[in-house]
């Protein structure tokens, strides 16, 4: 199944551009300049070249588009133009201004991998930025307090009842912050980050960054409480909203949907 | 300047986290003892981190005691007037530091504590 170039949307095998953003398919025919340059559209109705011709021949109902002005090249048309006979032509063909969106412009929710930092524009509902401290400290926050649901009560008991308990509460502690880092790694995100709607990327590639990468962050968050706590704080004043950790292994915290609680990924 | 030479700040949204580090000096100063945050590398090994005795200098600029708040940490001063300066709205909204004078800066702050806690 192909997918679009710029938002890796799937793309039926009849579409010129993508219907998500607009996105001209590669070799679909579309001319590569900006839509003010486009061919108009076939007419509805109109043209339905037949299977595996290289150029369309003119037929009752179709009309050429316009010649092109000195130096416009039209691409050629791609192999297998049209080869669903009878379909209509794609309702984008041509149109992706008419989508009210910027042409040329992500869609909201898009996140392209950026070097140098995820500072893109964001959507409407801020998905696709990147994070602020007062987001991330939250998640985390949910996140700290899903641990000591579990490590506390243990811990207790270690007090009350037998030092093994107290033992038992820092495994505890030690299995969930690793069940959660590689939720991060998998997903993109902890229970507390899904619920608040962020999600730890790539710095380069936007993707999750798999889980021993993300454990690797964990353990370089060491670094962020070294220093007197400050790191945590970086994201405050950094431009790329990166603590120390984050900057070593080159992730950024972007916002997405908020989902519901739930202490496991959802199915996708 | 490139992107690679020099830290780039957002000073955006800083308003109430300065307005917190002020609200908070001035708390301390009316607590009886010196509470600071307790550095964790200073903790396990013994050796202080750039950022240790910084609240305590702004502690002691709220007590006026403006000696004891340099020989402290005088990058205690340094987040002192940032705050200021940002509540104020005297500040750009985005600063590109030299990486060398970060590195430089606090560099220089790290050995002063050393030399405070007579490691150095």
């Amino acid at each position: 199944m192909a997918v679009c170039t710029r938002c890796a949307s799937e793309l039926g095998p009849d579409d010129t551009v993508c219907a998500r953003c607009g996105t001209p398919v590669a070799g679909a025919g579309v001319p590569a300049a900006g839509p003010g340059s486009a061919p108009p559209p076939p007419p509805s109705g109109g043209f339905v070249p037949p299977p595996g011709s290289a150029l369309p021949p003119a037929s009752p109902g179709f009309v050429p588009p316009p010649a092109a002005p000195t130096g416009y090249t039209p691409a050629p048309p791609p192999p297998g133009y049209g080869q669903v006979p009878g379909s209509p032509p794609p309702p984008s063909y041509g149109a992706a201004p008419g989508y009210g969106q910027v042409p040329g412009a992500p869609p909201p929710g898009y996140m392209p991998p950026m070097a140098g930092g995820y500072v893109q524009g964001a959507g409407g509902d801020g998905t696709g930025s990147l994070a602020t401290w007062g987001n991330r400290a939250v998640g985390l926050l949910v996140d700290v307090a899903l641990i000591l649901v579990v490590e506390l009560p243990l811990y207790i008991l270690g007090i009350a009842v037998t030092t093994g308990f107290v033992y038992l509460s820092e495994l505890a502690g030690l299995a969930i912050g690793i069940w959660f880092a590689v939720q991060l790694g998998q997903t993109g995100a902890t229970p507390g980050m899904r619920m608040i709607g962020l999600r730890c990327v790539g710095q380069q590639s936007g993707q999750p960054i798999g889980p021993g990468l993300a454990i690797v962050r964990a353990i370089a968050h060491i670094v962020d409480n070294i220093i007197c706590f400050v790191g945590w704080f970086f994201p405050l004043w950094d431009k790329s909203r990166q603590t120390l950790a984050d900057k070593i292994v080159s992730t950024v915290v972007v916002r997405t949907p908020a989902q519901p609680f739930s202490l496991t990924p959802p199915a996708a | 300047m490139s992107t690679a030479s020099a830290y780039e700040v957002d000073l955006r949204g800083l308003r109430l986290p300065s307005a917190v580090v002020l609200g908070g000096g001035l708390v301390l100063a009316h607590l009886p003892d010196d509470v600071g945050v307790p550095c964790p590398l200073r903790t396990l090994t013994g050796v202080p981190c750039p950022f240790c005795g910084v609240t305590t200098s702004i502690r002691q600029v709220f007590l006026g005691r403006f000696h004891a708040a340099v020989a402290a940490a005088p990058l205690g001063l340094v987040v002192m007037a940032g705050a200021l300066a940002t509540l104020l709205r005297l500040t750009p909204s985005e600063l590109r530091i030299p990486r060398w004078a970060l590195v430089a800066g606090l560099g220089a702050e790290w050995v002063f504590e050393l030399v405070r806690f007579h490691l150095l």
